[in-house]
C-alpha cells in the first residue's frame, strides 16, 4: 500500500507570508495548501493523503490552538507546526502538551521551519501506519468466533492446551482446533507472533 | 330616535357572579348556551323573588317640542340625566323623542310623529313620561292612552298661564321656571348699591304688556329706589333712551316681542340691540339674555329646570304619593363677568352664590399653577447653577490638586500601553521579516535550478520589496505615534523630576525590595524638556535598574540616582545599579531595538528612550567606566 504524497497545509491570516512560505516549501519539494483562516482549514474536504499542519497562532477567529484541538479529535490527527509573532511561554506550553511538533517564532529561520516539516510528515506517515496495523489486526480479530477469542486470550496469557480445556470444560483436542482456525485467522505461523499482534494491537 | 343607552356595570357584575358559581343546572345550561341563556337567567331573575336585589332598571321618555340640537333642550337633558346619574347611578335608561314644530309645522307633521310613538313605544315598560314645551304636553295628554303607558308625567318648559289654561290630570305634575323680577332687582341693587332709580322695558306685544304689568305688581313695594317702567317705543327709541341714562341707573329689560312701529322681534335679539347701546348696566329675568349683552339677573337655568323635573319623576316612579302638582324651579344670581368689567361693577359685591359666567381669569388666576411652576423651576435651576458655580469652584481647586497626581498616572499607563504597544510592533514587524525571510530561501533555491524560473523570481523579489516597506511603514508609525501629543517643552528642574520620578515607582521599589539613594545636586538642575517623555526616560532607566537587581539578595539591591552640573553646562541625571552589569549580548549596542535580555522583554525601553533624549539634543549612554553594576547616564543641554 502506497501513501498519496503528503501535502503542507499553511494557516496565515497574512497573505504575503502564505506566499512567501508557499514558495519556500515548493522549492524545497513539498506540495501546499494555503489557507486564510481557521475555518478555511477546518471546512475543507477530507482529504487521504498524509502531511502536517503550519499553523499561525494568531489567527483571527479561531486561534491556532483551536485548530489543535479540532485536530486531535479526528482520526487521522495532522501533526501541528506553531508559528508565532510573539511567542509567550504560557502558549507555547500549552501548545506543546497538546501534542505540537514545534513552536516555531516569526521570523522562521527556513531550515527550522523544514526540519519541523519534514519531521511532522515522518511522525504522521508512522501514526498513519500503525493505525493501518491496528486496524488490520481489529479486522482479523473480529472474524474470530467468541469462543475463538476465549481461547486466544488464554494463550495469550501462556496457557497450555491442557489448563484451557480444562477451564473450559472441553477435550483438549477441541482446543488444538480452535487454536489452529484463530492461528489461520489472524494470519500467523507461530504463538511468538499472535502473541506480539495481540499485544501490540492493546497498545 | 335618539336612544342614551347607559351602561349598567351593576348587573353586568352580578352576570360575572352568576358565571362563576357553580350552582345548579340552570347555570350550567347558561353558561353552554352563550348569550342567549344571560338574557334567559336575566328574565328569570326579575320574577325570581331570591333576585330580589336586582336594581330594577327605571326608563324614561322625553318628549321635546323642539329639535335637539336647540340649547334648551340640550340644557335641559343634560339636568335631567345628571339628576338620574346621581339618584340611579349608571342605572337607568332614557328615550328621547323630538318633536321639530318650529321648522316642521303642520297636523302632516305632527300625524306622522303620533304614528311613529304608536309603532315604537306601544306597550313599552317606562317609569315616567318628561315633556318639554307646550306641544309634547299636548300630545302626552291626547296620545298617552294609545301607547298604552298610564304612567306619571312631568311637563316642564311650560308657562304657569298655559298650565292654568289645562285641567292637567292628576297624574300629570308641572315644573314651572321662575321669572324673578324683585329678584333681579335686588341683584341689580347689590351691584350698583349706588342706583337711585330702576328703568324696565317692555315691548309692545300682548306677551310684552303682560310682562309690564306682572313687573308692576311684584315691585310694588320695592323701597329705597324708584322704578320707572318704559314701553311703546320704538327700538331706536329704547336704544337711545338706553344710550341717555345715568350709569348709575338699573335698566330691566324684559320682553319686546314687538315695538313701537310694529316690528316683530326676538326678545333676546331686542335686547341685544338695546344693550348694545345703553350706557347703564342693564338686567333681565331670562337665563338666555346673559351672555347677549346684559349683565344679569335672578334666572333659573335649563339645565336647574332639567333637575327639578328629573326628580319628580323619580318621586312619582318611586310610587310617592305626596309630589307636589306644580314646582318651581329654583333661581339664582348669574352675571356676565364681561359685562360686569365693562361697566365697572366691583365683583365683591356679588351675592354669595352668584354664578359668575364667560369668567376671563386674569393672567395670574388663569396661569397660577403654571406661573407658580415656573417660578419653582427658575428658583431651582438658579439654585442649581449656583450650586454648579460652587461646586465647579472647589473643583478647579482640587483639580489642581489632582494634576499632578493625574499626570503621573498618565505616565504609569502611558508606560505599560507601550510595553503593550511593543509585543504588537513586534508581531507587526515579525509579519513581514518573516515573509522577506521565507522569500529569499525560496529565491536561492530557485537560481539553483536549470532553467531559472525568472518570472518567479522577479515576483519573489517584488514581494521582498513590498514587505520591506510595510515594515518600514511601521516603524515610522511608532516614530509618530511617540512624538503624538509631545511636543510641548517647557523649562525643567532635573532634581524635581528624579523625585517624582521616585515618589512614582516607591511602591514598585517597595515590592521588589529595592532600595533607592537619591544624591541630587543643590542647585536647580533645569532644562528645557517634554516633561512626559523625560520622565519616561527615567522611569525606564529606573526599572532596568530594578529588573537587573532582581536575582540577587534584596540586601544587595541598592540603586542610586544621582544629578550633577557638569562642567560645561550639561545636566546630568545619573541610575546606578548594583546588579550584574550589562550582558555581554547587548553590551555592545545596548540601545538597539529588539535587543534585550529580559525574557519578557522586547527590548524597545532603551531603544525608545535614547530616541527620546536625542530629540532632547542630549545623550543618554551607559557610563563603561563602572565594573560594579551599570551606570546610565542621562546629559541634557542648558535651556
Amino acid at each position: 500500500m502506497t501513501d498519496p504524497p503528503p501535502v503542507v497545509h499553511l494557516i496565515d491570516d497574512d497573505p504575503s507570508i502564505l506566499r512567501a512560505l508557499a514558495r519556500l516549501l515548493a522549492a524545497a519539494g513539498h506540495s501546499c495548501e494555503t489557507y486564510d483562516s481557521a475555518e478555511a482549514f477546518l471546512g475543507r474536504p477530507p482529504s487521504a493523503a498524509p502531511g502536517c499542519a503550519v499553523v499561525d497562532l494568531e489567527l483571527p477567529g479561531a486561534s491556532g490552538l483551536d485548530i489543535q484541538l479540532q485536530l486531535a479529535e479526528r482520526d487521522d490527527a495532522l501533526p501541528v507546526i506553531f508559528l508565532t509573532g510573539r511567542g509567550d511561554i504560557e502558549t507555547s506550553v500549552q501548545a506543546m502538551k497538546g501534542g505540537a511538533i514545534d513552536f516555531l517564532t516569526k521570523p522562521v529561520e527556513p531550515d527550522a521551519l523544514l526540519s519541523a516539516i519534514a519531521t511532522a510528515l515522518e511522525r504522521h506517515r508512522n501514526l498513519r501506519r500503525i493505525r493501518a496495523a491496528e486496524q488490520d489486526v481489529a479486522q482479523h480479530l473480529a472474524r474470530l468466533t467468541p469462543r475463538e477469542r476465549q481461547v486466544l486470550d488464554m494463550v495469550v496469557e501462556g496457557r497450555l492446551n491442557k489448563q484451557i480445556a480444562f477451564e473450559l470444560g472441553v477435550a483438549e483436542k477441541t482446543i488444538k482446533v480452535h487454536r489452529a482456525r484463530v492461528m489461520h485467522k489472524l494470519d500467523v505461523r507461530t504463538v511468538a507472533d499472535l502473541v506480539r499482534l495481540v499485544v501490540g494491537h492493546r497498545g | 330616535m335618539r336612544r342614551l343607552r347607559h351602561e349598567r356595570p351593576a348587573v353586568l357584575a352580578l352576570d360575572k357572579s352568576l358565571l362563576n358559581q357553580d350552582l345548579d343546572g340552570r347555570s350550567q345550561t347558561f353558561r353552554a348556551c352563550g348569550p342567549a341563556g344571560l338574557a334567559l337567567i336575566l328574565g328569570l331573575s326579575a320574577t325570581d323573588p331570591t333576585q330580589a336585589q336586582v336594581p330594577e332598571q327605571l326608563r324614561f321618555l322625553l318628549i321635546y317640542s323642539a329639535h335637539s340640537t336647540l340649547a334648551a333642550n340640550a340644557e335641559t337633558t343634560g339636568g335631567i340625566a345628571a339628576a338620574f346619574d346621581q339618584s340611579l347611578g349608571a342605572d337607568y335608561e332614557i328615550y328621547a323623542e323630538y318633536r321639530d314644530v318650529q321648522r316642521f309645522p303642520g297636523p302632516e307633521a305632527d300625524r306622522a310623529f303620533v304614528e311613529e310613538m304608536a309603532r315604537k313605544y306601544r306597550g313599552q315598560p317606562f317609569n315616567a313620561i318628561l315633556t318639554l314645551g307646550p306641544w309634547a304636553l299636548t300630545y302626552v295628554l291626547e296620545h298617552r292612552a294609545e301607547l298604552g303607558l298610564h304612567v306619571p308625567v312631568v311637563v316642564g318648559g311650560v308657562s304657569s298661564a298655559t298650565l292654568a289654561e289645562i285641567e292637567l290630570p292628576t297624574d300629570v305634575h308641572g315644573v314651572l321656571s321662575s321669572l324673578s323680577v324683585p329678584g333681579t332687582l335686588a341683584l341689580a341693587r347689590s351691584l350698583q348699591p349706588g342706583a337711585q332709580r330702576a328703568v324696565v322695558l317692555t315691548g309692545s306685544g300682548e306677551f310684552d304688556r303682560s310682562w309690564k304689568a306682572r313687573a308692576q305688581s311684584e315691585l310694588a313695594d320695592a323701597s329705597g329706589i324708584a322704578v320707572d317702567y318704559v314701553s311703546d317705543l320704538t327700538i331706536e327709541g329704547f336704544q337711545d333712551l338706553a344710550a341717555g341714562l345715568d350709569p348709575e341707573t338699573i335698566l330691566i329689560i324684559l320682553t319686546v316681542f314687538e315695538d313701537a312701529a310694529g316690528r316683530l322681534f326676538t326678545p333676546v335679539n331686542a335686547a341685544e340691540m338695546i344693550t348694545e347701546r345703553a350706557s347703564a348696566p342693564s338686567w333681565s329675568v331670562y337665563d338666555t339674555y346673559i351672555g347677549r349683552g346684559v349683565v344679569g339677573g335672578e334666572v333659573s337655568t335649563f339645565r336647574d329646570l332639567g333637575l327639578v323635573m328629573a326628580r319628580q319623576a323619580l318621586r312619582l316612579a318611586g310610587g310617592a304619593t305626596d309630589v307636589e302638582r306644580m314646582r318651581d324651579v329654583p333661581s339664582r344670581a348669574v352675571v356676565d363677568w364681561r359685562q360686569m368689567q365693562r361697566f365697572g361693577l366691583n365683583r365683591d359685591l356679588l351675592p354669595p352664590g352668584a354664578a359668575l359666567a364667560f369668567y376671563a381669569p386674569s393672567v395670574w388666576e388663569q396661569y397660577r399653577l403654571q406661573i407658580l411652576l415656573a417660578s419653582t423651576v427658575i428658583v431651582l435651576q438658579a439654585g442649581t447653577i449656583a450650586a454648579l458655580v460652587v461646586q465647579r469652584r472647589r473643583r478647579r481647586t482640587a483639580e489642581h490638586d489632582v494634576a499632578a497626581r493625574r499626570v503621573e498616572l498618565a505616565q504609569l499607563s502611558r508606560i505599560s500601553q507601550l510595553g503593550e504597544l511593543s509585543g504588537a510592533l513586534a508581531h507587526e514587524l515579525n509579519q513581514p521579516l518573516t515573509s522577506i525571510l521565507a522569500n529569499a530561501e525560496a529565491g536561492n533555491q530557485l537560481i539553483t535550478r536549470n532553467p531559472v524560473d525568472q518570472g518567479e523570481i522577479a515576483a519573489i523579489l517584488s514581494d521582498i520589496a513590498e514587505d520591506d516597506r510595510r515594515a518600514a511603514q511601521i516603524i515610522v508609525e511608532l516614530r509618530s505615534l511617540m512624538a503624538k501629543g509631545d511636543t510641548e517643552f517647557e523649562v525643567l528642574d532635573l532634581n524635581r523630576l528624579a523625585e517624582a520620578a521616585i515618589r512614582l515607582t516607591q511602591s514598585e521599589f517597595l515590592v521588589r525590595e529595592v532600595s533607592v539613594e537619591a544624591q541630587l545636586a543643590r542647585r536647580a538642575m533645569q532644562v528645557r524638556a517634554n516633561r512626559l517623555q523625560i520622565k519616561q526616560v527615567l522611569l525606564n532607566l529606573m526599572l532596568n535598574a530594578t529588573d537587573a537587581m532582581a536575582g540577587q539578595p534584596p540586601e544587595t539591591r541598592r540603586m542610586t540616582i544621582s544629578t550633577r552640573l557638569r562642567d560645561d553646562g550639561w545636566r546630568e541625571l545619573a541610575v546606578r545599579d548594583h546588579g550584574p552589569g550589562l550582558d555581554a549580548r547587548v553590551a555592545a549596542d545596548p540601545f538597539r531595538a529588539f535587543v534585550t535580555t529580559k525574557p519578557t522583554g522586547l527590548g524597545l525601553g532603551l531603544s525608545i528612550s535614547r530616541t527620546i533624549v536625542s530629540a532632547h539634543g542630549g545623550t543618554l549612554v551607559f557610563d563603561d567606566t563602572v565594573t560594579d553594576g551599570a551606570r546610565a547616564v542621562l546629559a541634557l543641554p542648558p535651556p
